[in-house]
């Protein structure tokens, strides 16, 4: 199955992430990954969804997601609830992805599509040599209120699954 | 002394008390938490009006998930089934002062 604009957003949608607290940064607490359920927490809401292929690569790393995390407010003023950076890496890896992307805002969401379900569920997928596996691809996703409104995958470099080409959807 | 909590009833049950009853959520794997253990112990040694418990959030994983555990160590106060106090991190102090007035 397929996705695009116009479509329901799938439902029992489940990622994985570590909540970001002040305490988790500073070491004096340890995260622990916990489910976000995607229907329960923004079935009413406007969410941008940006997966990469995987945290720290060189593509996503200096030119995937920094754009998003520095134009957050923009995202922001122009209605959108929340991102989530979506990858098939462990709660963990995103978790300290997280970080090094200086990202506190609870809104901005680092979580895991475990085993790239999600992902391949709806065409999204890519397989990668082995010491990746299966990865989510790089696409972005805006969803407001369940419905699909927006849907590009890259198969190279970041275009329609940018900060700008997301910002001028929405 | 400290004791387990090794299921959810357990959990209940300790948290419906009409005392003050701590609890450490912890994990074996978390730094943090193996830092404050000593002082923890040396609470509950200390504040002996206290009840205090411990629980493994990876063994008794739906209490944990029940209560919301997002970082470990977590510490939450109760009384009498309501939560009066939670504090995140290994926190000697901001625990001891949470005790204390929580007895006083």
């Amino acid at each position: 199955m397929t996705l695009k604009a116009g479509d329901k957003f799938p439902e029992g949608v489940k990622f994985l992430y570590i909540a970001y607290t002040p305490e988790v940064a500073n070491i004096k607490a340890c995260g622990i990954p916990i489910p976000l359920d995607f229907d329960k927490e923004f079935h009413d809401k406007t969410v941008v969804i940006v997966s990469i292929p995987g945290a720290f690569t060189p593509t996503c790393t200096a030119n995937h997601i920094p754009p998003f995390v520095e134009q957050f407010e923009i995202l922001k003023s122009k209605g959108v609830d929340a991102v989530i950076v979506l990858s098939a890496n462990d709660p963990f890896v995103q978790s300290a992805f997280g970080k090094v992307n200086g990202v506190t805002d609870e809104s901005f969401i680092f979580a895991t599509d475990p085993a790239a379900e999600f992902s391949k569920s709806v065409g999204l997928s890519v397989d990668l040599p082995a010491a990746f596996g299966t990865r989510t691809a790089r696409y972005a996703i805006i969803v407001s209120k369940g419905v699909v409104k927006y849907i590009e995958k890259d198969a190279s470099g970041v275009a329609g699954s940018g900060v700008d080409a997301v910002l001028a959807a929405l | 002394m400290i004791k387990d909590v090794k299921t959810i009833d357990e959990f209940h049950t300790a948290i419906n008390e009409d005392k003050i009853v701590v609890i450490d959520f912890y994990a074996t794997w978390c730094g943090p938490c193996k830092v404050i253990a000593p002082k923890v112990h040396a609470f509950s040694e200390e504040f002996t009006n206290a009840e205090f418990y411990k629980v493994d959030v990876d063994e008794v994983s739906e209490v944990a998930s029940e209560v919301g555990i997002r970082a470990m160590p977590t510490f939450m106060l109760f009384k009498a089934g309501q939560k009066i106090k939670e504090i995140v991190g290994a926190n000697p102090s901001a625990l001891k002062t949470a005790i204390a007035s929580a007895l006083a």
